[in-house]
């Protein structure tokens, strides 16, 4: 067994450890079912792009599946589907996730063959024009989406400056112009093992599971990391409000706030405050909005945005029309201005809600590995997502309207409605 | 039909002991049933910070007059039980860190997984330190529903809207035209949602008349999943239910088990999609035949996805099934979803590929893949335990008794090519199909 550095015993069944090649991992045992999930995070995506390189990140996610030195894409697809393997990945701004899901029987074989794509993937020069095509049909369908269209739109105003406002999928001229070169280069300098993080979740033995995990992602070269990127915080002077036009019918009405980020002791406190927002029987900001004979929306809901160095607290909403989303705004303003409709009672119940929904959703080890994933590709680890949803059990409701003075006073936002030609 | 009555339970166990990996898991299960005929399977899982507390009423649609009261029933639990109204129940399921789920949400594209034309199902899942008030609460909902008419009104109108929907979605007609078609003469026939007609005409005094008949315990199986002993669930049960009164009086459903004729059915539905349902009946889930012919669609699955949508571009859905209904008799279909200006090509390929289980039998490496992949897909849905609930009462219900849900992998390894070769002679003639298209032709 090779060497390897306890970094921290988090509690009896989660540990976090440092390979030798410099992957962290994070190994949380339950052995309720003979199943484990292996989410390997790798710190690539849309924010540690340059100019040269938009949409790299996601491209390079799908031609990992394409085939390695050893095995054709239908080698790898039968090694995992013959093993009742599920496999998927995802990209995201801050990071890429590649998981996983088996029975713990053929588990070892499922991390070679996830290890196999990931390390020693040749992008062959075919694969790269079919899945050129495919990458541009994914923004084709997304341009014909108005939801996705307000949000691109949305993030190039509002996080103007930040990599947070260009599109994770990139841009189609980029993606067309693309080279193997290009893309190869990227792939390594990113994908090695000090770069990525696994966690692993389910019914396994510990130092079994390291071992296979050293052996079949092999040592990290000796060149430097590429560089962490460079976020400057949002913060918005007073309130700003950008109004366009596009060619669909609906409106959309897209607000950014600061928020905390979530190593923060009141992040707790503000997820709470969100969920409030977001509940129909007790939020008056959705009475007014959504609710009664004549709504202003069909449709609102708050979300709180945990990014590396970005973290907000965002409103998305679908008004009947431009006019209706600056009276929302208003609504928005005085909702946020004065927090005493909040109750001990809401409090209780909604941080039940929360925790319950939690757990819920974790029962599944592939979606807690997918909530871990962005934890520990915030820079977090296991010990913090503990801790947070161990914070919202807590939370009071002075805590609440703590959390709510830290955020909104001032009030600051950037603003973006969007509608039918013909609106200002 | 040759049945498992045979082997029966026995083979069950055997199968639980002989799967290590399966043993490794096997939690207490216990099975009792109340004297007012109420089936109750309580499962302990030590240490689970979620409990889950689930319904099978079972025969929905034997009970309904006007198609589409079993739905609406479904529709209006949450809507006002006892004393509380929709807010309060909506509420009090927040309190107690709980999730309900009586019904299909036609929005999500995938939410209708458990949806059946069999049974009804209530599903509760709760933290497990409030289980306690949630046994209290989930009794009160399936035992005082109030149905208000005020509430009936607007969730009637959603339910109109909904039907107006599907009627152009190729899928959703071609569907129920081939159940309609498949279960002739047998409740089983009816659509979930009823028609627009139908629907209409549906009062609340419709409702309670339904829920009243099919609503009782000799009807139902009620399954707990929690951290609790057996014996403490057992006790709160019989509390909350034991006095539950009404018998079911069903007629046998001998209209589901005949014979279908093969034929063919084209809906025109504008548009540029066609749908394609293509299938027979089959016998129960007990019959000796059932593991063949469920490897048999998981091949036809991996075999449609690698030929049909991989290598020709023909589907952007599609997949091989099976299904089993109580009556004791089962469906094995064909699906696909095409551009309208494929449909030929589209059919002609679903052909060939069924056509290929008897000229080009599935290997053992095939079969073996088939079935791992089912394996690891059953250890994913059991993750939760609503869905560890649902299982047990599923097949409890559809005969082979809920230890079905552990053995089941067993059996299904047994399968040899030679197996699957016999039950598609047998069973899957392509002449002998019901086949239903809708869409743009």
């Amino acid at each position: 067994m090779g060497f390897f550095l306890p970094l921290l015993l988090l509690t009896a069944t989660v540990q976090e450890r440092v390979l030798p090649n410099g992957m962290r991992v994070i190994l949380k045992e339950d052995h309720s079912a003979p199943l484990v999930d292996v989410t390997v995070v790798v710190k690539s995506g849309a924010v540690y792009e340059a100019d040269s390189t938009l949409g790299m990140t996601h491209f390079l996610e799908h031609l990992l599946f394409d085939g390695t030195e050893t095995q054709t894409r239908e080698q790898i697809r039968d090694r995992f589907d013959e093993r009742g393997i599920y496999f998927n990945a995802f990209t995201r701004h801050d990071f890429t996730a590649y998981l996983i899901n088996g029975p713990s029987e053929f588990i070892d074989d499922g991390i070679r063959n996830q290890a196999d794509m990931l390390m020693h993937s040749i992008l062959p020069e075919h694969e790269l024009e079919k899945e050129r095509q495919v990458v541009i049909e994914e923004m084709h369908k997304d341009r014909a989406r108005p939801s996705e269209v307000a949000d691109e739109l949305f993030r190039s105003i509002a996080y103007a400056g930040t990599p947070y406002a260009k599109p994770v999928l990139g841009y189609e001229e980029q993606i067309l112009r693309v080279k193997r070169g290009t893309v190869y280069r990227y792939y390594k300098a990113f994908y090695r093992p000090d770069n990525m993080i696994a966690i692993v979740i389910g019914d396994f033995d510990p130092d079994h599971i390291v071992k296979v995990l050293e052996d079949a992602y092999g040592p990290s070269p000796d060149t430097p990391l590429p560089p962490a990127p460079e976020i400057p915080p949002f913060q918005p002077e007073g309130t700003r409000v950008v109004q366009k036009t596009w060619q669909f019918p609906s409106t959309y009405l897209m607000v950014a706030l600061p928020a905390l980020p979530p190593d923060d002791p009141r992040a707790p406190a503000l997820e709470v405050l969100v969920e409030l927002l977001n509940s129909e029987g007790d939020s008056p900001f959705l009475q007014q909005v959504v609710a009664g004979d004549h709504p202003l929306a069909v449709e609102a809901y708050f979300s709180y945005e945990k990014h590396l160095g970005l973290n907000t607290l965002q409103l998305t909403a679908k008004p009947n029309s431009p006019a209706d989303a600056r009276r929302i705004l208003q609504i928005l303003q005085n909702t946020l201005s004065d927090l005493s409709w909040i109750t001990d009672d809401m409090v209780r119940r909604t941080r039940t809600a929360l925790v319950a929904d939690h757990y819920f959703t974790t029962e599944s080890f592939t979606y807690e590995g997918m909530y871990l994933a962005y934890w520990v590709a915030l820079g977090g680890s296991y010990d913090l997502y503990q801790r947070f949803y161990d914070g919202i059990r807590q939370v009071s409701r002075d805590q609440v309207l703590a959390a709510g003075q830290a955020v909104f006073q001032p009030l600051r936002y950037v603003a973006v409605i969007v509608g039918p030609g013909g609106a200002r | 039909m040759n049945t498992l009555r045979a082997a029966g339970l026995g083979l069950m166990a055997a199968a639980v002991l002989a799967l290590g990996c399966v043993q490794k898991t096997e939690k207490p299960i216990v099975k009792t049933v109340l004297p007012n005929g109420l089936t109750v399977i309580v499962k302990t899982v030590p240490g689970s910070p979620v409990s889950a507390i689930h319904l099978l009423v079972g025969h929905r649609m034997a009970f309904e007059k006007k198609p589409g009261e079993s739905n609406l029933v479904q529709m209006m639990l949450d809507q006002g039980a006892g004393d509380l109204d929709r807010q309060a129940i909506a509420r009090r399921i927040e309190e107690l860190g709980a999730q309900l789920k009586t019904h299909d949400n036609p929005y999500f594209p995938f939410d209708d997984y458990y949806n059946s034309r069999d049974f009804a199902y209530v599903r509760f899942k709760v933290l497990s330190e409030n289980l306690e008030p949630a046994l209290d609460f989930f009794a009160l909902l399936v035992r005082r529903p109030t149905f208000p008419e005020k509430e009936l009104a607007r969730i009637k109108a959603r339910v109109l809207a909904t039907l107006r929907e599907s009627q152009v979605i190729p899928d959703k007609v071609a569907r129920n035209r081939f159940y309609s078609l498949l279960f002739q003469g047998s409740p089983l026939a009816h659509p979930i949602l009823g028609t627009p007609e139908s629907v209409a005409e549906i009062t609340r005094d419709d409702l309670v008349r339904y829920y009243q008949a099919a609503y009782v315990p000799a009807n139902c199986i009620l399954t707990i999943v929690s951290d609790r002993p057996a014996s403490w669930v057992l006790e709160r049960v019989r509390k909350l239910f034991g006095d539950w009164s009404g018998s079911a009086n069903l007629a046998p459903d001998t209209a589901a088990l005949k014979p279908v004729e093969p034929q063919t059915v084209e809906i025109p539905v504008p548009g540029k999609r066609a749908y394609i349902y293509m299938g027979t009946k089959i016998p129960g889930l007990r019959d000796l035949d059932a593991p063949a012919l469920r490897v048999a669609a998981m091949v036809l699955s991996d075999r449609m996805a690698g030929e049909l949508r991989e290598k020709r571009g023909l589907a952007y859905r599609l997949g091989a099934f099976t299904r089993f209904y109580s009556p004791g008799v089962g469906v094995f279909a064909l699906v696909m979803g095409t551009s309208s200006h494929k449909y030929a090509e589209a059919r002609k390929g679903m052909q060939e590929m069924l056509e290929s289980l008897v000229q080009n039998p599935p290997t053992e490496q095939e079969i073996r893949r088939v079935v791992n992949a089912s394996w690891g897909s059953h250890l994913r849905y059991h993750q939760k335990k609503i869905n560890q609930a649902y299982f047990l009462s599923l097949y409890e219900y559809l005969d082979p008794g809920y230890e079905y849900d552990l053995a089941q992998i067993r059996l299904l390894r047994q399968v040899r090519p030679e197996d699957v070769v016999r039950v598609a002679r047998k069973y899957l003639q392509p002449k002998q199909m019901v086949l239903v298209a809708a869409g743009g032709f």
